[in-house]
């Protein structure tokens, strides 16, 4: 694990510098920890890659890779579940005769055009979001309420943890600064450029951040890559925590600026709402929420609280 | 929704999987009087008493003959305890004192030869394997045992500052988020604070319940037009973390500036001994299980000048809060309900390397357990006249945790299934046996 180095050969790395480990020499060779003689990349069917000179051993696992049989299936139904919150076979990674796929053409047929367009993950996401599956209403009705396997309704699921954090950045307008936890600044990429969003981190790892922690960050060492499920740590965050207090009173923050606009409690509301949901709260969302923000005592807090409330909401933490 | 039907079907499951068991067992020809004796003894352990463990996590590996087990070969003396037979290092005079209350284990053999894999299988049971997360110890005895007093059952402190992989290992892994440690900073720094325990000053009881109306009004729509069990999980950490955060018996049990200065003197006021004292609260207020980690930047990876590490900054404080702290949960009344355990990932060579260090060690090592019913006082099995390789007794850190289960009336021969059916000891031990209790300790 980690601290040996024996998982650095996957590593996205520059290939002119060194891998600043000590069982890795500059020319991308593994060492073997104990004896330091250089190790030969092996593939998991025993086929030893013979490199030549500088070029990144990875390139040579990922042609291995797309040669396996159950390659495309396996990439595929990871895409889709991404997408529809489960995968066709569920959990993504127990592929096995006792655990059929729910969908077995639409499976199969998913995995032929990966093979027959190159492995192009793009064009498999481009299928999948331009279906007519993926743009079903998360509404059931009343023949589909059962239903959470057949795809006959989407299925409301939690925002990925990068994305929600986004989304609070974006509503109240107070943007994410991502330090890696080095506390000497000096050093070089101590902190994500201005204006990095979570999910345009790229090693998400070497980054702290306590909302992307609770949430579920993708972990690249082991299976599951990410555990999002709901947790009391989440609850706490979102009661007490920095990205949802903190961001909300923030001076140079979306809330601030509207109190110190000439507009009406009913106008904010309505600004809120659009930002947050994308669509204009109902007669009588705006009726209540207006009443309820209108007796307290002080205009700030209440409309600071309405905006803790609106991110803190299923509808807006929710994929749906 | 009738109850007595949630009953019918829990009771015709558990049937039917002691019938696959008792059956799978039959059909292996594998089932004999002593493991159905076993079986049967393990359905209601007696005597149990333990509510809660503090685990003081001596990160890096102490030296077994520098510490416990003392041998020629220790560049220490050894000194006599209370306890008439036992020795143990000169480098303990106030755990020496104490023997009574402590049960030495001598002959521990474990696997993994680096800190990691050491660290994986001292809080797991399980060698790491890619594939897999295993839960941790305070996870099982968590998910087990059940919170108490709206406190996390959980907990772990400090936290790593840069080697979060280890954190990792301490998790719950498989059995989800619900039985994951709750990470502390550091209880010795000036600033320590909980983070998220505290409402901020802006957010009083009474915003609390206003928030919660104006969501109920936001949540109207939504939870009308869409059905999710994501609503459902989520609203039941909701309620508890309200709860949590309004009371404030909660928020005391973290705070140590309720602690009188003396007795954080006595503790020390070092990483160490203010994350023992923390431990020592939060059991007191219900925590289950704390993991005391306040060696991280203290390490006892001692592969260069092993005897100055430690006579001078190791054995001093472990020594000292050790012993405070046994004094403190026997004046508490809590020694009886409290077990007690301080170990690290593997013990030291039994030679001393050109930099007059030791290094890793996993094949006989030592550990010191009490409290929660376990009896003190006494060494069990032992090592070589090096303190290299156990002569009597190898013990695996299944036997270990099926100790500790059992003083907790856990039943240590469960196995958890993991989301795709693969059976998981709680009490591994070498060779995929079940790890059994040690016998005279309880």
């Amino acid at each position: 694990m980690g601290d040996t180095g024996f998982e650095y050969v996957l590593f996205d790395h520059p290939l002119d510098q060194p891998m600043g480990n000590g069982d890795v020499n500059g020319s991308l060779q593994m060492l073997h920890p104990r004896t330091k003689v250089p190790l030969k990349p092996t593939l998991l069917d025993g086929t030893v890659v013979e490199s030549s000179g500088r070029e990144n051993p990875r390139k040579a696992l990922a042609e291995w890779m797309v040669k396996n049989p159950y390659f495309a299936e396996a990439a595929v139904n990871r895409l889709w579940s991404y997408f529809f919150g489960r995968g066709i076979v569920d959990p993504v990674d127990d592929f096995r005769s006792t655990n059929p796929p729910t969908h077995t053409e639409l499976l199969a047929r998913l995995a032929e055009e990966f093979r027959s367009h190159n492995h192009d993950l793009r064009h498999i996401i481009r299928t999948i979001v331009t279906s007519r599956t993926y743009q079903l209403s998360g509404r059931p009705n009343a023949t589909n309420r059962g239903d959470h396997t057949n795809y006959s309704h989407a299925q409301p699921r939690a925002l990925d943890a990068e994305v929600l954090l986004d989304a609070i950045c974006d509503v109240t307008g107070v943007p994410e600064v991502f330090t890696t936890g080095v506390s000497d600044a000096s050093k070089m990429n101590a902190q994500a450029p201005p204006g990095t969003r979570a999910i345009q981190l790229r090693q998400p790892d070497l980054f702290f951040s306590r909302f992307l922690e609770l949430y579920g960050r993708p972990n690249r060492l082991t299976l599951p890559e990410r555990n999002g499920k709901a947790n009391l740590g989440q609850a706490l965050h979102m009661l007490a925590g920095s990205a949802y207090q903190e961001k909300v009173s923030a001076p140079q923050g979306h809330l601030m600026q509207l109190l110190r606009s000439s507009k009406s409690n009913g106008e904010i509301i309505r600004d809120i709402y659009v930002t947050a949901f994308a669509r204009v709260p109902e007669p009588s969302e705006l009726e209540d929420l207006n009443r309820a923000v209108g007796v307290a005592e002080n205009r700030e807090q209440a409309l600071g609280d309405l905006m803790w409330a609106i991110l803190s909401s299923r509808e807006f933490a929710e994929n749906h | 929704m009738s109850c007595s039907g949630c009953l019918n079907l829990t009771r015709r499951q558990s049937l039917r999987r002691d019938f696959l068991r008792v059956g799978s067992l039959g059909l292996l020809g594998g089932i004999n009087l002593p493991q159905l004796l076993r079986a049967a003894d393990a359905q209601k352990p007696a005597n149990s008493k333990a509510q809660s463990c503090i685990l003081l996590w001596l990160e890096g590996g102490p030296s077994q003959m520098d510490t416990w087990d003392p041998k020629p070969s220790s560049g220490f003396k050894p000194i006599s305890t209370n306890v008439p037979g036992i020795q143990i290092s000169e480098l303990l005079p106030k755990l020496s004192k104490r023997m009574d209350k402590l049960a030495i284990v001598r002959s521990m053999h474990t696997r993994g030869n680096d800190h990691p894999q050491g660290t994986h299988y001292a809080i797991t049971g399980h060698e790491p394997n890619p594939a897999m997360h295993f839960p941790s110890l305070g996870a099982i005895i968590s998910k087990e045992s059940g919170p108490r007093n709206g406190i996390p059952a959980n907990i772990l402190v400090p936290q790593w500052e840069r080697s979060r992989q280890y954190e990792e290992y301490f998790r719950a892994g498989f059995l989800g988020p619900d039985y994951d440690p709750m990470a502390l900073p550091d209880p010795s720094q000036k600033n320590f604070e909980v983070a998220d325990l505290t409402l901020p000053k802006s957010v009083s009881e009474r915003v609390v319940h206003s928030r919660q109306d104006l969501l109920k009004i936001v949540d109207r729509r939504y939870r009308s037009m869409y059905e999710g069990a994501e609503h459902a999980n989520m609203d039941g950490f909701t309620a508890q973390a309200t709860k949590m955060l309004l009371n404030p018996a909660v928020r005391d049990a973290f705070d140590l500036g309720k602690e009188p200065e003396k007795v954080r003197d006595r503790y020390g006021r070092d990483t160490v001994g203010q994350s023992v004292l923390l431990a020592r609260r939060l059991v007191e207020a219900g925590a289950r299980f704390v993991t005391a980690a306040g060696f991280h930047s203290n390490s006892w990876d001692t592969h260069a000048k092993n005897d100055e590490g430690h006579r001078d900054r190791l054995c001093p404080p472990m020594d000292r809060t050790l012993s405070v702290l046994l004094d403190d949960l026997q004046e508490r009344g809590l020694l009886a309900s409290t077990v007690v355990l301080a170990m690290g990932e593997f013990g030291r060579t039994p030679f001393v390397n050109p930099d007059l260090g030791r290094d890793h060690w996993p094949t006989c090592w030592s550990l010191a357990l009490g409290g929660g019913g376990i009896k003190g006082g006494q060494v069990i099995g032992s090592s070589d006249e090096n303190g290299a390789y156990v002569t009597d007794r190898a013990t695996s850190m299944g036997d270990i945790f099926a100790t500790i289960y059992k003083a907790f009336g856990i039943d240590w021969t469960i196995e958890y299934d993991t989301a795709i059916g693969r059976p998981v000891k709680i009490a591994n031990a070498l060779d995929d046996n079940t790890g059994q209790p040690i016998q005279e300790l309880l």
